[in-house]
Parts: structure tokens; C-alpha cells; sequence
């Protein structure tokens, strides 16, 4: 089921003075026309329901317990908003559920996912309004020590090597990473990788759902070197995928050198 | 004094003048384009110093100029001012080491604008690093000036120095209760806590046998910006999750004994004195 046309914007046409609401995984959105005033308000199911997943629709009234949240005016003339679907802000630390150990020019194919976040934004200014994270993300450090390094959002996940075996959800998108160990001798252990969402685009195909670039990462395990290279779309099996949104995070080139101790944590 | 020599001093008079004048605008420009040019590229101390420096640099160029074109000799201006600021000096020994003092701070650049010390009993936002001193805000928004040669003397905390700070909730468990079963609740709350970052991870050690509590220490990093409301709110996880365990938090108590701890303390009833509540019975 699509939560949204088109396949991950949809442009709001809204009745006056009615409540709409729409639910992705966690996040349920309710908005209201007011005249030039738009009127949001959120509410977060626990942690452990099953996943919501609710087109935009009419409802009576603002459930109990859920108040207004913000005024959104979008711009001195009357500029439409719409709502679109992106990847997160910040980098994900992907936590691997049991340690990956690759030997000497070893390499592996992990899918991994993280949820998406919900936007709204202008039309023709394309100004984010606001943004709501469909699964509210927990906080984790990537770094060497607590001195050096940056936040980024944290996730388990068993990262499967097929792609059959990857659970499809409608508030996640899926990443293909593939990791290689440069190094003719050291075997390279890998507990978590810091995957740089902020910097990828999301993709959408019917068949396959929400999907960002494929991603590499080119570890030498015994210089410590790390060398991250997007590519430009989706792994080929998938086929056609329309890119839904661009990165946050505008790229100076697709190859990103970090150090090992920065992306491994 | 004839004429011509008459317009001739009104002239170098101008001249001054447009010197000073023109020297001051340009030295005003000149920092205000420094500190465009280098915003989001120093501190807003260093552009503060950096703007600073330029304006009096440049403008006491032109003033010298200026004071060139009314005759004065600059050696002798300079010889002036050596024995001027032997003079000042000595007046001004205070200003002085808290302006030397201020320029070591802003070198070794310990902190900006904005973070958070602790000095001694005072703790509070920096809101301005000027060259003879830095003014706190506290909490209770009270200002405090705080002379730069004291920084320099004393230790003080920058408690936002870094993104992420670790948070030591100490939390007292009965003697009777299992250390291992208070651990392993105490780290699940944090680990569910939505304010605790999962890497580095949270933990938890013995750190006391206290008077009437085995201490436990839970360590918890969080993100700094949030370090008062995420320590408020892992006590009161911590309080509902041993509650929800059935541990006990004891309260100070003292044991009493009276000779052999293993004799029971005496009891003795008496009857009751009967006293005399008055008329309306109070």
C-alpha cells in the first residue's frame, strides 16, 4: 500500500477546518487547513505495536490527549505544502546483531534499513516546514573516544546477505552495502558502521518499495583507512526505481574518506 | 602672524582632521569586513579580538598621521609615550595582567561564548569575553564579572566543552535485596531510556557498603544539551523500575542495641497518664 501518491509526494488539498491524519510506523500526523494556517499535531504509538501504516484521510476530531503542536504558515502568498518522505539527518550507527568478520580481501553484501522521515515542505520554495521521524530513532556517539566523533541516530539490525531474506516495511528504506576489506592480511571484525544517510538520496520502485543508493565501503584493516563510495542508484536487481528525494546533505564528490576509527566507532 | 603662514595652519589643521576622520571610518569598515569575512570561519571571541585589533591598529595610523601633519615629531611622541606607559603601567598593574591575561585566554582558547563553567562556587553561561574580563550568566540570570587574570590562576570546569556528557546516578539498594537482579533492572532502564545513548553503553558497579544502602552507581552518557532533564527523568525510571522489582531504596535508619545484639530491646507498658484537657476539652 502507498501512504502517499506519486509516489512519496503528495501535494495538500485539504477541507477547511477538517482534521486529516496519516500514520507511518510509529508517527501518527494529523493536519488541519485553517486558512493560511496550517495546524499539525503528532502522536507516538509505543515501541513495540506492530507498525502503523494509514494513507491521508479525514477523521472526526483530534483524538484524546492530542493537542496542536505547531502553526505553520507557509509563505506571504498562498503557497501550497506538501508532504514527501526522506531519510534521516544525521548518520545511522548500523549495530550488526552478532559480529561480521571478513578475512583478507574478503567482501559481503549486508542489506541493512532504517526508517523514514515524514516532511513538509513548500512548493515552490521547497522550504522543510516541519519533519517528524516515523520511528522516533535512538541517540548513539560514533568516534574513537567521547572528545572526537559526532551524534548520530542508533539501530539493531541483523543485516541479512540476501535479498530475499530483507523485510520489506513501508516507513523503512532498505540500503545495499557492500563491504570490502582492502587489507592482503589482517581479517577485518565488524560490530557497527556509522552509515551516512544524511548524504543519500531515497528511491522508490512498486516492487521493491523505498530504497537509497547502494553503498561501499572499502576497509583496510590494517592501515585503519576507510573509503565510502555511493553509487549512483539502487542495486540493478530491483529495477526501475524513481528517486524520490535528494540527499540532505549535498556530496562534493560520491567517494567520502573518513577514518576507520570514525566509521567503525 | 602674517596671513599666508595663518592659512597655512588652518590647512594642516584640516589635513589632521581629515586624516583622524577618514582614519576612523576606514578602520570601522575594515573590521566590520573582517568580521563578515570571517563569520562561521572563527569564534565569535576571536572575531571579536580580530575586529578589535584591526580598528585600533588602522585608526591609530591615520591619528598618528594626522598628528604628523600638525608638526608633532614622532620621536619625540614615542619617547613620550615610553615614559607615559612606564607610568601607566605602574598605575594600571591590574588592567594590565588581566589585558595580558585575557590575550592568553583567548590564544589557548579554553572556552567560547556560550558554554557553561563552573568557577568555584559560581557556575554559568558565557556571555562575553572582553579583554579585561568574562561575564557569566548564571541560572538565576545574576551576572557575573569574572577578571581575566582569575581565570587565568584558577581551575575552572567547562562543562560544555564536549557534545556528550555521562551522567553517575548513585542509588542506595537494602542490604537484603540481590546486587545482581538491582543491576540488571537498573541497566534495563537506562537501556529503554529514550535520552541514553546506546554507544557507550550505559553501566553499572557497586561503588559503597553505606551506612544503610549497598551504593550502585549507573552511568549513563547523554546528549549534553539535555543532561538536566535526562538526569531527572533516568531517577525517576530507575525509582519506578526497582519499585516495579520489588527493591528496596532504604531510608538512613540506625539500629539500636542494648549490651548483647542478640537480646530483644526491652518494652515496658505503662498506663497512661491521665491529664486534665480543661472545660472545652482541648
Amino acid at each position: 500500500m502507498d501512504i502517499i501518491d506519486q509516489p512519496a509526494q503528495q501535494e495538500l488539498n485539504l477541507d477547511e477546518k477538517q482534521w486529516y491524519s496519516m500514520s507511518l510506523g510509529d508517527l501518527t500526523l494529523f493536519l488541519q487547513q485553517n486558512g493560511n494556517e496550517l495546524l499539525t499535531a503528532v502522536s507516538y504509538q509505543d515501541r513495540d505495536k506492530p507498525a502503523l501504516c494509514k494513507a491521508l484521510g479525514k477523521i472526526e476530531q483530534l483524538p484524546d490527549g492530542v493537542s496542536v503542536g505547531e502553526r505553520l504558515y507557509s509563505g506571504p502568498e498562498e503557497e501550497s505544502v506538501y508532504i514527501e518522505l526522506q531519510l534521516a539527518d544525521k548518520p545511522y550507527q548500523v549495530n550488526a546483531d552478532r559480529p561480521i568478520k571478513l578475512g583478507p580481501k574478503g567482501r559481503a553484501v549486508l542489506y541493512v534499513s532504517t526508517s523514514l522521515w515524514v516532511q513538509l515542505k513548500t512548493v515552490d520554495t521547497q522550504k522543510v516546514m516541519t519533519e517528524y521521524p516515523a520511528i522516533v530513532p535512538r541517540m548513539s556517539w560514533v568516534g574513537s573516544t567521547t572528545i572526537e566523533g559526532a551524534l548520530c541516530y542508533s539501530t539493531k539490525t541483523a543485516a541479512p546477505s540476501e535479498l530475499s531474506q530483507v523485510s520489506r516495511k513501508v516507513h523503512r528504506a532498505i540500503t545495499a552495502l557492500e563491504i570490502v576489506n582492502d587489507s592482503n592480511h589482517s581479517p577485518l571484525t565488524i560490530q557497527r558502521l556509522s552509515l551516512p544517510l544524511n548524504m543519500l538520496s531515497l528511491f522508490y520502485s512498486e516492487s521493491a518499495g523505498y530504497w537509497t543508493e547502494s553503498v561501499r565501503f572499502r576497509m583496510d584493516a590494517s592501515t585503519g583507512e576507510t573509503v565510502i563510495v555511493t553509487s549512483q542508484k539502487p542495486p540493478d536487481e530491483l529495477g526501475d526505481c524513481t528517486k524520490i528525494s535528494t540527499a540532505r546533505d549535498s556530496k562534493q564528490s560520491s567517494r567520502l574518506r573518513t577514518a576507520m576509527k570514525l566509521i567503525m566507532g | 602672524m602674517p596671513e599666508f603662514l595663518q592659512s597655512i595652519a588652518l590647512l594642516a589643521w584640516v589635513r589632521a582632521i581629515l586624516f583622524i576622520v577618514a582614519g576612523f571610518v576606514i578602520a570601522k569598515l575594515a573590521s566590520r569586513l573582517f568580521r563578515k569575512l570571517s563569520d562561521n570561519k572563527l569564534s565569535t571571541h576571536h572575531q571579536l579580538l580580530g575586529s578589535m585589533l584591526i580598528f585600533y591598529l588602522l585608526f591609530m595610523l591615520f591619528f598618528l598621521s594626522g598628528l604628523k601633519e600638525l608638526g608633532f615629531s614622532m620621536s619625540v611622541l614615542l619617547g613620550a609615550a615610553g615614559v607615559l606607559s612606564v607610568a601607566v603601567g605602574f598605575a594600571s598593574q591590574t588592567s594590565a595582567s588581566n589585558l595580558i591575561s585575557g590575550l592568553f585566554l583567548i590564544a589557548e582558547k579554553p572556552f567560547e561564548v556560550g558554554d557553561v563553567l563552573k568557577l568555584n562556587e559560581f557556575s554559568g553561561e558565557v556571555i562575553s569575553i572582553d579583554l579585561l574580563s568574562i561575564k557569566l550568566r548564571t541560572f538565576d540570570n545574576v551576572m557575573i564579572r569574572v577578571p581575566n587574570e582569575t581565570l587565568i590562576k584558577t581551575t575552572f570546569i567547562n562543562m560544555s566543552r564536549f557534545p556528550i556528557r555521562r551522567v553517575d546516578l548513585v542509588i542506595g539498594i537494602a542490604y537484603n535485596e540481590d546486587i545482581e537482579t538491582a543491576r540488571t533492572v537498573l541497566l534495563e532502564a537506562a537501556l529503554h531510556h529514550p535520552r541514553a545513548l546506546v554507544n557507550p553503553d550505559p553501566f553499572c558497579i557497586v561503588t559503597m557498603f553505606n551506612a544503610s544502602s549497598v551504593d550502585l552507581q549507573l552511568s549513563v552518557w547523554v546528549v549534553r544539551a539535555e543532561l538536566k532533564d535526562a538526569k531527572s527523568e533516568l531517577l525517576i525510571a530507575c525509582k519506578k523500575a526497582l519499585d516495579a522489582a520489588g527493591i528496596e531504596i532504604p531510608f538512613p535508619h540506625t539500629s539500636m542495641y542494648v549490651g548483647e545484639h542478640t537480646k530483644p530491646f526491652p518494652i515496658q507498658m505503662v498506663e497512661p497518664a491521665v491529664v486534665d484537657k480543661g472545660p472545652s476539652g482541648k
